[in-house]
């Protein structure tokens, strides 16, 4: 199968592109645990956050999760246990959850409820919170440190092999040519495809697939754009904005910092990861919101999409565009974002960024 | 009744201390509710708590205003609104529009990261004021056992996490450094171990008050009155005035019990309030007593007050005080801990009836309702979903709610 053809098939079907080949699946909901920690047990990393996308037509629906789902819930959330609680991951060995999404403590909770009472199979995947604070102080890097030895002993016990150092170090090195094999991509108009396609790849696979894609700039013309707001699994706000520019900083979860924020060197990696200030949940709020107009300082024109379920990232917005009016760049805030949104959304967002134009 | 009116009488005159206090300059800590009070109790500094505020605003019908100027001034709609009036009024910058013409500038901020929200409403309160602001982190508990109000009371050491203690007690001593600071007084830690001491103390007698109305033929103190008698002392908790207020309260039910006086003389139906007070509408707690005798005899505030408060010190007081705080919130609104507790205290208190808070827009108190609601109903409970804010009377329609509640009543009673 041509390169461009598996990488765009692992982006839309997501955990469902991962066939079993031996090595013990480990799901992950959310960013913050770097993949090569799960490489280095022997096990295999694999997204589970972003159902594939024929889940919105086709996907499972349980009586027993619709039962308890508020229609508040996390859209991410409510997808994922319905497909936990229809047996997607039974396969698995383990789940991780990260604290510092936004969705990832809910989901965690509500999974390990609906096992408790029953309504879940009972011998799926081990679940486990990940619980990395984001912070500098010595008393978080102990407490972080803690939380790696449970992570590291939750693991061994799963995957059936402790974490190695020289593994660690070998995983590390294969990310890393995976990160290079996407920097030679920058300008291409599917990198956000072509990049997340690799939560669904290992690295070396994803790094090989990408090596033999066909380098593609698209024109930098137009605005320069930077992108902000909550999670969104779909290439939507890029596309939107190709109508007016080229995307220079897409700070948002799925954008830039996977999988460059989850690199580091083996003695440091944890520390390094705790460090990465674009979590919006788990960071203290001034050092996000410095990292996040650093990352828009070259833009003209900076898009803000929040979900319909967003309580963290609405209240930066005042602020930030009050400061972006006052250096010039212009700001478009789109109306609150659906889950999977139809036409009449996209017109709609499509006028508001005509208007924060004109 | 006699004691919740000297309850409010005292919180009546303390906030005119309070208010002149502040006003004339005295430096002031304002913290969420979730945040360890007892070292500004202690370190006798002036306290104004978020959401007690946020209620302050709400009660006097202000929220409209203010969540209107919200939407106008950028953040949308759906953003939590209980922990953010307070923001709004500061934000909006008219302080003669609030109570007491607005607060002056807190001199010191804290909250807890239990929720999305939270460190970023402060963030934004420490921005405009330039406050310090005082973040204590909140790891999640990894695998709770669904009664915690068992375990936490003796065994927090295990049931929390000796992790999560070791970094809650390292974040409170940083947060007595800045108090220290602030006022250039000592902590004193055996004065301190005495004043957790009468803590426990009163929360045992609130436990006690919580097990008469309990186990009362008919509840002798409906909500509307527990609240004012247990939330004004647990603000002032571990005070004087607020153990001999709950020693008064406790002799005034068992005498009412005594006597045989009801709250609502012809009782049929015992019901139970889910979650925050509705501050903008509290007479809705009496709404169903003469049409059906359905009481409220049950809302959070007076069982958690054990539940929630009593921590045995094991010989260090600091570290109880850190296993009381490091999963306040999350006790009461995240499963499997709330949809348990909410089984047990319908069962001891013998609810027919609970009508259980949704506030759509402040997920984090609404996550776990549903779960509560499917327990409660396993239980033998009839549960009514009010989808509405605590705060945010905007979208509150009384007359469809109490029709709501009715035709339950209605059907409970055909049924029985």
């Amino acid at each position: 199968m041509p390169a461009m053809e598996e990488l765009m098939r692992a982006f839309r079907d997501r955990a469902d592109h991962v066939k079993p080949s031996g090595a013990p699946l480990v799901g992950t909901f959310g960013d913050g645990l770097p993949e090569a920690l799960i490489r280095a047990t022997g096990a295999r990393a694999v997204e589970v956050k972003a159902p594939p996308l024929a889940d919105a037509a086709t996907g499972p629906q349980v009586a027993a999760v619709s039962r308890v789902a508020e229609g508040f819930l996390d859209d991410f959330t409510a997808r994922f246990l319905h497909r936990f609680a229809a047996g997607a991951f039974d396969h698995y060995a383990m789940i991780v959850f990260a604290r510092d999404d936004v969705a990832g403590l809910t989901a965690y909770q509500y999974a390990t409820e609906l096992r408790r009472l029953g309504h879940a199979p009972p011998n799926g995947p081990r679940l486990h919170l990940w619980n990395l604070l984001h912070g500098q102080s010595e008393a978080i890097a102990r407490f972080n440190a803690t939380e790696a030895e449970r992570l590291d002993a939750a693991l061994a016990e799963a995957a059936g092999a402790a974490l190695s150092p020289d593994a660690l170090t070998e995983a590390l090195t294969r990310e890393e040519a995976r990160a290079q094999a996407l920097a030679r991509l920058d300008g291409h108009p599917d990198l956000f495809a072509l990049r997340n396609a690799g939560r669904w790849l290992e690295a070396e696979t994803h790094a090989a697939l990408l090596d033999t894609v066909e380098t593609v700039e698209e024109p930098q013309t137009g605005l320069r754009i930077g992108l902000i707001g909550t999670a969104c699994d779909l290439p939507l706000m890029h596309d939107l904005a190709r109508h007016f520019g080229h995307v220079t900083a897409d700070l948002t979860p799925y954008g830039d910092p996977w999988p460059g924020q989850h690199l580091g060197q083996a003695e440091s990696l944890l520390r390094d990861v705790a460090k990465a200030p674009l979590h919006i949940r788990a960071n203290p709020p001034r050092r996000y919101g410095e990292a996040l107009r650093t990352g828009l300082a070259d833009c003209d024109l900076v898009i803000a999409s929040p979900d319909r379920n967003d309580d963290s990232f609405g209240w930066d917005l005042p602020t930030l565009a009050r400061d972006l009016a006052d250096q010039g760049t212009r700001f478009a805030r789109l109306p609150l974002r659906p889950f999977r949104p139809d036409a009449a959304w996209i017109d709609t967002a499509h006028s508001r960024i005509e208007e924060a134009l004109a | 009744m006699t004691m919740a009116a000297a309850a409010t009488s005292y919180q009546r005159d303390w906030i005119k201390g309070l208010r002149a206090e502040i006003t004339q300059g005295a430096p002031f800590a304002f913290v969420n509710a979730d945040t360890p009070h007892e070292i500004f109790h202690f370190m006798d500094v002036p306290m104004v708590t978020n959401q007690w505020w946020s209620a302050v605003i709400a009660a006097k019908q202000q929220a409209p205003f203010y969540f209107d100027w919200m939407e106008d001034a950028g953040f949308h709609r759906h953003l939590p609104k209980y922990s953010s009036l307070p923001l709004m009024a500061l934000l909006e910058g008219d302080a003669e529009r609030q109570p007491w013409g607005g607060l002056p500038a807190p001199a010191l901020l804290c909250a807890r990261a239990s929720s999305d929200e939270h460190a970023r409403i402060f963030q934004l309160w420490s921005d405009k004021t330039g406050a310090p602001l005082h973040l204590l982190s909140a790891p999640a508990v990894p695998d709770p056992a669904p009664d915690w109000w068992v375990q936490a009371r003796s065994n927090w050491e295990d049931f929390y996490g000796t992790a999560r203690l070791d970094l809650m007690v390292a974040e409170i001593e940083e947060l007595i450094g800045a108090v220290e600071e602030m006022t250039g007084r000592t902590f004193e830690r055996d004065a301190f171990a005495a004043y957790m001491d009468r803590i426990d103390q009163q929360e045992k007698i609130l436990d006690e008050v919580s097990q008469m109305i309990a186990e009362a033929p008919k509840v002798p103190v409906g909500i509307g009155e527990q609240m004012p008698n247990v939330m004004i002392p647990q603000w002032h908790r571990g005070s004087d005035w607020a153990l001999q207020h709950v020693e008064t309260f406790r002799d005034e039910v068992a005498e009412r019990i005594r006597d045989g006086h009801a709250a609502c003389p012809n009782e049929r139906i015992r019901m139970m309030w889910i979650g925050a007070g509705l501050w903008f509408d509290t007479s809705f707690y009496k709404a169903f007593e003469d049409s059906h005798g359905a009481t409220f005899a049950w809302s959070m505030y007076l069982p958690f007050a054990a539940d929630g408060y009593i921590r045995e010190d094991h010989g260090d007081p600091l570290r109880a005080l850190a296993a009381r705080v490091s999963a306040m919130n999350e006790q009461l609104h995240q499963p499997p801990w709330v949809n348990a507790w909410m089984v047990e205290q319908a069962k001891r208190y013998r609810i027919d009836v609970a009508l259980l808070l949704i506030p759509e827009h402040d997920r984090f108190s609404g996550y776990g309702s549903l779960f509560v609601k499917q327990a409660l109903e396993a239980a033998g409970v009839t549960v009514i979903e009010v989808w509405s804010d605590m705060v945010d009377p905007r979208d509150w329609d009384r007359e469809a709610v109490v029709a709501q509640v009715t035709e339950a009543l209605d059907n409970l009673e055909d049924r029985t």
